[in-house]
């Protein structure tokens, strides 16, 4: 009988035929399995919110579409009052802590799973994803920090840009992780772009 | 066409679905039928400004109001419906 092998990252069967090292014109990829991910959602008293999340994580909860990280958390605004919370270690129960913390301020609910996280990096990362999203990833309006929830071919996605390599971060419900592979190698092959698995330890 | 999202900045309008004129103000539920019927079926259509309701249901899925002119299709405001409502 054949062995069935079910990988724990949605893009594990793409990212494990990828060559391991970077040539020229290349985008360096990966899938983020370690972290985990929470909506955050106000009961409408936004600036006690962002009194309780400063004081446990040192963290300005962001009022737009931004990305805040101390290191270890980042909040990420995708609408009013609403916030991806992520955390670079899932560790158990993550996100019923945060709603504990939470009480009475926010809704939590817990989205580690549900969400996959690829990471993009490289120099074609913004030509690439600009042929996605009808968004405008020029650095001096989407620098680091910048966050945005939009469609790529249809699916929508969460944007966000961490660093000035540039390195994205692209999370969509796990289940379009074909849909979106396809997208991507597409654009990349009419691009000239190679994709190359980005091996090195995760930052924030 | 570009609708300005008061969150997530200008964003192409297929991010968006269409749900008609903002301006009808649901009466009172003792206000009777004709009422009702003037409502939920009667608009005025104008030819020139007018609030519409737009849901940014691919970014930050919040409803809108939007002025839009209907001779020339400029959007001249935008804004979050929640609290906006007449
Ligand atoms: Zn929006």
């Amino acid at each position: 009988m054949a062995e069935i092998i079910i990988p724990r990252g949605a893009f594990e069967l793409h990212l494990r035929d990828l060559p391991p090292v970077s040539g020229a014109n290349t985008l360096k990829v990966d899938e983020r399995l370690e972290s985990a991910m929470a909506t955050v959602m106000s009961r409408g008293d936004n600036a006690a919110l962002a009194a309780r999340i400063h004081d446990a994580f040192g963290i300005v909860l962001p009022s737009g579409p931004q990305r805040v990280s101390n290191g270890v958390e980042a909040f990420i605004g995708v609408g009013p009052g609403v916030w991806l919370a992520v955390f670079e270690k899932a560790g158990p129960q993550r996100a019923s802590k945060l709603a504990a913390s939470l009480a009475g301020l926010a809704s939590v609910a817990d989205q580690t799973s549900a969400y996959a996280v690829l990471r993009i990096t490289g120099e074609a990362a913004r030509e690439v994803l600009s042929r996605g999203a009808f968004i405008d990833f020029d650095p001096s309006v989407f620098g680091p920090g910048s966050a945005a929830v939009t469609t790529i071919s249809h699916i929508g996605v969460s944007i966000w840009r961490i660093d000035d390599a540039p390195t994205f971060e692209v999370a969509l419900f796990r289940s379009y992780a074909d849909s979106f592979w396809h997208w991507l190698t597409t654009t990349c092959t009419a691009l000239g772009v190679g994709l190359v698995r980005h091996g090195g330890s995760a930052r924030i | 066409m570009r609708i300005p999202c008061p969150y997530c900045g200008e964003r192409d309008g297929a991010e968006f679905t269409y749900c008609g004129d903002a301006s009808p103000v649901r009466p009172a539920a003792d206000a009777g039928e004709a009422a009702f019927v003037d409502y939920v079926y009667m608009r005025s259509n104008p030819a020139g400004e007018i609030s519409e309701h737009w849901y940014h249901g691919q970014g930050c899925r919040n409803w809108l109001i939007v002025k839009r002119n209907t001779r020339t299709h400029v959007i001249s405001a935008a804004m979050l419906a929640k609290g906006s409502a007449p």
